[in-house]
């Protein structure tokens, strides 16, 4: 008997989640339905039918994020609750099957399902838009050359895994205190910088944002050093170091899960 | 089939439920679990589970670690807590989801339980009465067919006509390939149910006897027909004085639950030594 990964028993989790969870699941997707239309449609109405792709880019990111992210944080919410927790740690099932069918949940099947949540009411609202404006909206493309809405992706990976962690890690107001540590971090990071900067650097230097600039000091004048357009590599692995962290600390926590 | 070995366990290290505890329990018995309120009988069926991790020794069910909680060790599990959550579903669409977990899961061994137990099977679990949802984790968890069944509080929230139910349900339950384990503070709940007798106080098992075994070697009489000699421990109610005595005419008395374990809370050390 393989202890670690069965298709049959991931596949019965599976299917037992979305059997005992379906009504939350409908509410939220009927709710994430209306916030849009909402969002979109009021919008459109005051500008007298015009919904610009900026606008449309706008809600698509910050729903996707806020909803993402509220959903996320309650993925474990029920191994906070010792009645709930129960059951959920002694159903014969391995760890990584009840990490993976969390996971699966609150990342792919949410983004797919916000997407056509989206795609859904942002195409109703540019059809009705078009019946009263004499420049034709467009829907969004998710490739859009300008806007380049595809890049919201990894970004929402990344806090896809922070609120992943919180959800496991917290036994309460999940959203909340995954909030503030992650704000206690920033905030370390740019109180870090600065001394780090000033050790590494033998001119004064000033004003460093993290992984962006740096001002040199010139008797009165600060010299800025940008970074150059490649240096967003250094950082954007440093994410994916940081997501895969998180996901995988996840993972340890749900295996040292007690009640 | 389990075996405790040097375990210690609290949830602040500072201080300790248990501290180096030993127990062995095999299948083919139902053993009844007694212990004060905060002795930590939850807190060791939890243990079993794999639900808390010891702080130091080991907790081994079938072989397996319960701590790891594998699938090998779990389907071979079940545990009936004493407050429960049920998900908005019906009984039978719970066993449709869950019973399939569970290798030896008799689906028809549920439905009859639940019907002897009058529980409608096509009521969503969350709307039931709290008797009501015990009764059906009661009949899931007996019709797993697990090797290890644990039940903490079963009866609390059952009827008197429920009880007296429950304990038929559960002696027929038992083969010589399972092992249960009730906790209750309800101790005439395990009146004729249970072989053996788990008592747990300070920190420690201090009995681990069959009734058999324990009626054996103690009296438990009225005083006058008591081994006057020998009391080991004598309680008083309106009835008169009930007595613990040694049983040295190897005379028949029903072991009554509720003095010994009073007797062994007041005179632990008389009472452990005669039936050494």
């Amino acid at each position: 008997m393989n202890n670690t990964f069965n298709f049959n028993r991931f596949s019965l989790l599976f299917k037992k989640q979305f059997v005992e969870q379906r009504s939350t699941y409908f509410m939220s997707t009927a709710v994430l339905f209306g916030f849009l239309t909402v969002l979109l449609g009021f919008s459109t109405y005051a500008n007298e039918g015009y919904v610009a792709a900026k606008v449309q880019f706008t809600f698509m990111v910050s729903v996707l994020m806020f909803a993402g992210i509220i959903f996320t944080s309650m993925v474990f919410s029920d191994l906070g609750d010792k009645k709930k927790a129960i059951p959920i740690l002694t159903l014969p099932v391995s760890h990584l099957e009840k990490y993976l069918v969390a996971w699966l949940y609150s990342f792919p099947i949410y983004m797919l399902v916000y997407f056509i949540c989206f795609y859904t009411v942002d195409g109703l609202t540019v059809y009705i838009g078009n019946m009263h404006v004499v420049h034709k909206n467009e829907v969004l493309s998710l490739f859009d050359q300008e806007l380049k809405p595809y890049r919201v992706l990894p970004v929402f990976a990344v806090l896809h895994a922070i609120a992943f962690l919180g959800a496991i890690f917290f036994e309460r107001l999940h959203l909340i205190k995954t909030a503030f540590a992650t704000l206690i971090f920033v905030f370390g990071i740019f109180l870090l910088n600065q001394p780090l900067i000033k050790m590494i650097f033998k001119p004064e230097v000033r004003n460093a944002v993290p992984f962006d600039n740096v001002g040199v000091v010139d008797g009165d004048n600060v010299w800025y050093i940008d970074s150059t357009k490649d240096s967003i590599h250094i950082v954007s692995v440093l994410l994916v170091l940081l997501m895969v962290i998180f996901w995988t600390s996840a993972y340890f926590k749900l295996k040292e899960k007690e009640v | 089939m389990i075996k405790l070995a040097n375990l210690s366990f609290g949830y602040s290290k500072k201080s300790l439920l248990f501290r180096n505890l030993y127990l062995d329990l095999e299948v083919g018995h139902i053993y009844g679990l007694l212990g004060k309120n905060g002795a930590g009988k939850s807190t060791l069926l939890k243990n079993l589970a794999g639900l808390v991790f010891p702080n130091a020794g080991t907790c081994k069910v079938n072989g397996f670690l319960a701590s790891d909680r594998k699938p090998a060790f779990l389907q071979e599990l079940f545990f009936i807590p004493e407050e429960m959550h049920m998900p908005s579903v019906t009984a039978t669409q719970f066993l449709n989801n869950t019973a399939a977990f569970y290798p030896k899961f008799d689906a028809i061994q549920f439905h009859k339980i639940l019907a002897e137990f009058d529980v409608p099977s096509n009521s969503l679990l969350n709307k039931l009465s709290f008797g009501q949802q015990k009764k059906v984790m009661i009949a899931f968890g007996l019709s797993t067919n697990t090797s290890l069944l644990i039940m903490d509080e079963p009866t609390n929230g059952l009827d008197i006509p429920s009880k007296i139910q429950f304990r038929k349900i559960i002696a027929s339950a038992l083969t010589d390939e399972r092992c249960i384990i009730i906790s209750t503070h309800q101790v005439r709940d395990l009146d004729s149910l249970i072989d053996t007798l788990l008592v747990l106080h300070e920190q420690k098992i201090i009995l681990n006897k069959s009734l058999d075994e324990i009626g054996e070697r103690l009296l438990f009489s009225a005083a006058a027909q008591a081994n006057t000699s020998n009391i080991l421990y004598a309680e008083e109610n309106s009835m008169g004085v009930n007595t613990i005595s040694i049983n040295a005419q190897q005379r028949y008395s029903k072991v009554d639950m509720e003095l010994l374990f009073n007797g062994l809370l007041s005179n632990q050390a008389a009472l452990t030594q005669s039936l050494k």
